[in-house]
C-alpha cells in the first residue's frame, strides 16, 4: 500500500469532503462530469519523446515543427493529420512523475497507483475499473478489449481483465459460427449434462457459479455479432489505408485503431491499443519518423472518424506513455543520437468524452526539462479520467484480503480539461 | 517385530502411520463429519496436477489403477522432472509476478539438485555478480534500487507479512512502524545494481545487468527524497521545510540494537532465524495443496487474524526446519494425509475446517500442459489468460487452436484404436481428459454415438466441463 492513506488519516479529515467542497464552485452545471461513455486508450509503450511529438523545442527537438488547426500551437512535422485535428485535442504538456523505469512507470500511468511489488498488492488498470463499474456489460461483446496489451483486474476479479486480442490478427480468436450452430447446440447440451452431473456429485455450493456464468457469456459472444464487430476486413480499402492498414507493411497499430472504432460502434466500451516503438535510446533521429507516421495515421484518422460519426463527444480518446525522454538536444551514445528515460516532464493528450477542445495545458522550460506551469501527476490524470466517466473518487473497493481501499488516493481533477 | 512391519500391518502395505497433520485437523472438526476418501483415479489426478502441473497420462493412470499405492506414487512424482518444473514455478511466483526465464531455470536446477529452501532464499537475498553468471541476482535486479519494493516483496514472499503499510505509517494490524520497515530496508542499502558496459559487439556481457554489494552503507535517510533508478530522470520528492531528515540504521524487527554495517548477509541470517520464515513457506505450500492457507491472508502472519490451526502451522514449520528445509518433505507429509486425500464432496461445512477437499480452478499453465498432453501437441498457455477470465472461457469454447487440439486428440484416439467409433474410443477420451471411465448413465448416453464428429463433440464438452477445469 502506499503512504497516501497515512497522510489522509494524519490530516484527520475526509478527503471526500475536501474534494466535494473544492469542486462544487468550480464546476457547477458546466463540469461535464460523466459525459464520456466509451474509452479508447492508446498506450505508447516505451516512453515517447515529448520533444519529438507534442512539445516541440527549437534547438532541442530533432524534428521540425508544423502549425496546427489551433493558432500558435505547433507539433512535430511527422504528425500532419493530428495537426489538422488539434482543434479537438487537449494537450497536457506538464505531466510529471516520479517513476522513470518502464515497469513501475507503466503501472503508475495505467493504474494511477504505484501498487505493491507483488501480484497480490497490485491495483487494477483503468479499463478493469470501467468494466467493474459498467457490469454487467453487453452480453454479446466483452466490455474491455485489449488489442496487443491490456491491464490486469487485480482484486476486481478476473472477469474484469482485458479480453485480449492479437494486434496483427484480431479475428484469430473468433470463427463465424452460423454454419456451426446445430453442432454448437449439441455440444452445449453435452456440456450442460456433464456440468449438472458434476455439481450433483460434488455439491460445490457457489464455487463454480462464476465459471458457469462466464461460459454463458462466452457462448453469447460466439454469435455473428461479435464476429462482425471484430472483422476489420469489412471496412473499405480507402478507410483501411487511411489508418495505415494497407500496403506491404500494414500498421498493426493502425489496424488496432480501426478495430477500436468498430468495436466502440458495436458496443464494446473500453478498447486499449498499444504502439510499442518509443524506447529510443539509440537512433532517435531515424526511428522517430516511422513511429510518428504510424501514430499519425492511426490516431489522426481515428479522431477524424469519431468526429464524422458523432462518436467523439461520448468517446474519450487517451494518448499516453509511461514517461518522456531526456531533454535538450539529443546526446550521442556510441555515435548514435538517442534519449534516455525522463519522468520530470512529458506530454499526454486527451480528446472527446467532454474534454475541452483545442487546448494546451501546462508548459515546460526552453529545453523540455522541467514543468514551468500547471504540473499534472499520474494521479491527477486518473482523477480526471474518473471525472470524465462520472465515477466516484471516494468509492472504496475490497482487496482480496478484505481491506477497503480507494483506487485513487491523492489525485485532483485537472479542471482545465473540463472547463 | 520391527516398527515398519507393525506400521505395515496396521495400515496396509505402502501406507504410513497417521501424522500430526490429521490429528490437528480432526481435533478442530467438532461435530462435522469429514468427507470420505477420494477414489484412486481422483487421487492420481489431484496428485499429478499438484505435483507436476498436468493431468495423468492414460497409460500411467491404467498402470496405477492396476496396482494402486498412494505412497509409492507420491514418491515417484516427487522425484520426477515434472516436479522440479512445476514447483520452480511456485517458487518464482513468490518473488516476481512476471516471467523470468533465467531465474526460473536456475530455481528448477536447484530444486533438481535438492538444494534446501533456506539456501535458495539465502542466494536470492545475497547474490552478487552479473546475471549471466549468477541468475539469482535477477530477483534483486527486478526491484533495486527501490528499497521499499525489495523490502515489501521480501516481507510478503519470505516472512508471510505485509510490511508495506508500515512503509509510511504505524500499521495497526502488524504493529510495525516506519522505523521498523526502513530498518529492514537499510540492510539492502549497500546493494547497487549496475549495467555492464559493452566491450565489443560480440561480448555476451554487453548490456547485461548485475548487482554489487558496496562496502559502506547500511542506512537510509528519511523522508526519502531521491527516486533513484537505473536511468535517472525523476523529480526528487520535495521535503516540507519543517521536516528534519532522520537516519535509519539497519535493524531487524524487534531487535534492541541496530546491526553494525548491516548488509544482505546479516539480513539473510536474521531472516532464516525468524520463526515466520518456515511458517510462511509451509503455509503457502498448504494453501497450494489444500485450496486455502492455515493463515489467511497468506501475508498476514503475526497480524490480527489468527491461523485456523495454529498448532498445525507450528508443527509443520517445525517439521520443515527439522528436515533441513526440504520442500519435498513438507509436500509429502501433506499429500499423504487423510485431509488431502478426502473427496471434494461438500456438506456445506466451513472450508476452513478442511472437512472435504477444495475445488480449485486449474491455472492457465495446468490447463495448457494438460491439453497439450491430451492432444499430443504443444499449446501456448498465453492462449488462455488467467483462470476464470472471459478470455480463457471463450478461448476454450471456440478458439481455432482449441478446435485443432480437439481434432488432433480425436485423431490420436482413432489411430491408437483402429476401427469404427465405439465405446472404447469414448472411454479413452474420458480417461485422458477426466482421468476416469464414463459412468453407467454416461455409457448409455454414449451408446448411440458412432461417428468421428460425435467423438469430437464429446471431446469438446469434456475439456469445457467443470470436472476438467477444476482440480477436485
Amino acid at each position: 500500500m502506499s503512504c497516501t492513506c497515512t497522510r489522509r488519516s494524519f490530516l484527520g479529515m475526509s478527503a471526500g469532503a475536501v474534494f466535494a467542497s473544492r469542486l462544487a464552485p468550480l464546476f457547477g452545471q458546466e463540469s461535464r462530469f460523466g459525459r464520456a461513455k466509451n474509452c479508447i486508450f492508446l498506450y505508447m509503450s516505451g516512453g515517447p519523446s515529448h520533444l519529438e511529438t507534442w512539445d516541440h523545442k527549437e534547438g532541442s527537438s530533432c524534428v521540425k515543427a508544423i502549425d496546427t488547426a489551433v493558432r500558435g500551437v505547433r507539433i512535430s512535422e511527422h504528425l500532419p493529420r493530428l495537426a489538422k485535428v488539434t482543434d479537438r485535442l487537449s494537450i497536457v504538456r506538464s505531466m510529471t512523475s516520479t517513476e522513470a523505469d518502464h515497469a513501475p512507470a507503466a503501472t503508475l500511468m495505467l493504474t494511477g497507483n504505484g501498487g505493491g511489488a507483488s501480484a497480490a498488492q497490485a491495483f487494477p488498470a483503468f479499463g478493469a475499473v470501467c468494466s467493474k463499474e459498467w457490469s454487467p456489460g453487453s452480453a454479446a461483446l466483452p466490455t474491455y478489449v485489449g488489442v496487443g496489451s491490456g491491464g490486469g483486474p487485480a482484486f476486481l476479479g478476473n472477469e474484469h481483465g482485458a479480453f485480449m486480442v492479437d494486434l496483427s490478427d484480431p479475428l484469430s480468436i473468433l470463427r463465424p459460427r452460423e454454419e456451426d450452430q446445430p453442432r454448437l447446440t449439441t455440444r452445449l447440451g453435452l456440456l450442460k449434462a456433464a456440468d449438472d452431473d458434476f455439481v450433483r456429485r460434488t455439491n460445490p455450493t457457489t464455487v463454480t457459479d462464476d465459471e458457469r456464468k462466464a461460459v454463458h457469456r462466452a457462448v453469447e459472444m460466439m454469435g455473428p455479432k461479435a464476429y462482425k464487430a471484430f472483422d476489420v476486413s469489412q471496412e473499405n480499402e480507402r478507410v483501411r489505408a487511411a489508418y495505415g492498414d494497407a500496403g506491404d507493411t500494414p500498421s498493426a497499430f493502425g489496424r488496432g485503431c480501426l478495430l477500436a472504432r468498430r468495436l466502440v460502434e458495436h458496443g464494446v466500451r473500453f478498447v486499449e491499443v498499444i504502439l510499442d516503438k518509443w524506447d529510443m535510446h539509440y537512433d532517435i533521429d531515424q526511428l522517430i519518423g516511422p513511429a510518428s507516421e504510424e501514430l499519425d495515421a492511426g490516431m489522426g484518422t481515428l479522431i477524424q472518424e469519431l468526429t464524422d460519426r458523432r462518436l467523439l463527444d461520448e468517446t474519450l480518446v487517451v494518448w499516453m506513455g509511461e514517461f518522456g525522454r531526456t531533454p535538450g538536444p539529443p546526446p550521442r551514445f556510441q555515435g548514435k543520437l538517442g534519449r534516455d528515460h525522463w519522468a520530470k516532464a512529458f506530454s499526454l493528450v486527451l480528446a472527446g468524452g467532454g474534454v475541452a477542445r483545442g487546448r494546451v495545458i501546462g508548459a515546460t522550460d526552453a529545453i523540455g526539462a522541467h514543468v514551468t506551469d500547471r504540473p499534472v501527476t499520474p494521479q491527477d490524470f486518473h482523477a480526471s479520467l474518473y471525472h470524465a466517466f462520472g465515477f466516484d473518487l471516494n468509492k472504496k473497493y475490497m482487496t482480496l484480503d478484505g481491506r477497503p481501499v480507494k483506487l485513487i488516493e491523492k489525485g485532483s481533477v485537472v479542471k482545465e480539461l473540463f472547463a | 517385530m520391527t516398527l515398519l512391519a507393525v506400521t505395515a500391518l496396521l495400515f496396509g502395505a505402502g501406507q504410513e502411520a497417521p501424522s500430526f497433520v490429521d490429528r490437528h485437523v480432526e481435533a478442530r472438526l467438532g461435530a462435522v463429519k469429514p468427507a470420505g476418501p477420494c477414489d484412486e483415479g481422483e487421487f492420481l489426478r489431484r496428485l499429478a496436477l499438484d505435483l507436476t502441473g498436468v493431468v495423468p497420462k492414460v497409460e500411467d493412470l491404467k498402470t496405477y489403477l492396476a496396482r494402486p499405492d498412494r505412497t509409492k506414487e507420491v514418491d515417484k512424482l516427487l522425484a520426477s522432472d515434472g516436479f522440479d518444473a512445476w514447483w520452480a514455478r511456485f517458487l518464482i511466483e513468490l518473488v516476481t509476478p512476471a516471467d523470468d526465464a533465467d531465474l526460473y531455470g536456475w530455481l528448477k536446477g536447484e530444486l533438481k539438485r535438492r538444494r534446501p529452501y533456506q539456501a535458495l532464499v539465502r542466494d536470492l537475498i545475497t547474490a552478487e555478480g552479473n546475471s549471466l553468471d549468477t541468475p539469482a541476482v535477477n530477483f534483486l535486479l527486478r526491484y533495486l534500487p527501490r528499497l521499499q519494493d525489495v523490502t515489501g516483496v521480501v516481507g510478503t514472499a519470505f516472512l508471510g507479512t505485509n510490511l508495506r503499510c508500515a512503509e509510511c505509517h504505524r500499521d495497526p494490524s502488524s504493529a510495525l512502524a516506519p522505523q521498523d520497515f526502513w530498518g529492514l530496508a537499510a540492510f539492502f542499502a549497500r546493494a547497487r545494481s549496475y549495467r555492464a558496459t559493452a566491450i565489443g559487439e560480440d561480448d555476451p556481457y554487453a548490456r547485461t545487468f548485475g548487482v554489487v554489494e558496496q562496502r559502506r552503507g547500511g542506512w537510509v535517510c528519511l523522508p526519502k527524497t531521491d527516486s533513484r533508478n537505473n536511468f535517472g530522470g525523476c523529480e526528487p520528492v520535495p521535503v516540507p521545510p519543517d521536516v528534519k531528515p532522520v537516519w535509519v540504521e539497519a535493524r531487524w524487527l524487534g531487535a534492541a540494537k541496530p546491526t553494525v554495517n548491516g548488509g544482505r548477509q546479516e539480513f539473510a541470517d536474521f531472516l532464516v532465524a525468524d520463526p515466520r520464515f518456515a511458517r510462511n513457506l509451509v503455509n503457502r505450500v498448504w494453501a497450494r495443496l489444500m485450496g486455502r492457507g492455515l493463515q489467511e491472508p497468506l501475508d498476514g502472519l503475526g497480524g490480527k487474524i489468527k491461523p485456523s490451526h495454529p498448532e498445525l502451522l507450528e508443527d509443520l514449520a517445525g517439521h520443515f526446519v527439522k528436515t533441513g528445509y526440504d520442500l519435498r518433505a513438507t509436500i509429502r507429509l501433506i499429500v499423504l494425509s487423510k485431509a488431502y486425500q478426502r473427496s471434494c464432496r461438500s456438506d456445506g461445512s466451513d472450508p476452513r475446517l478442511f472437512a472435504h477437499a477444495a475445488l480449485r480452478p486449474l491455472s492457465a499453465e495446468q490447463m495448457a500442459a494438460s491439453l497439450a498432453q491430451i492432444a499430443g501437441r504443444p499449446v501456448p498457455s498465453a492462449l488462455f489468460g488467467p483462470a476464470q477470465s472471459l478470455r480463457q472461457v471463450h478461448a476454450m469454447l471456440q478458439h481455432p487452436d482449441v478446435e485443432g487440439l480437439i481434432q488432433a486428440g480425436a485423431e490420436r484416439v482413432l489411430k491408437d484404436l483402429p476401427g469404427p467409433v465405439a465405446q472404447g474410443h469414448f472411454e479413452y477420451v474420458y480417461l485422458s481428459v477426466l482421468s476416469r471411465p464414463p459412468s453407467e448413465p454416461e455409457r448409455k448416453e454414449l451408446s448411440g454415438k458412432t461417428t468421428p464428429e460425435d467423438l469430437r463433440d464429446v471431446f469438446w464438452a469434456l475439456i469445457n466441463s467443470l470436472e476438467f477445469k477444476y482440480n477436485h
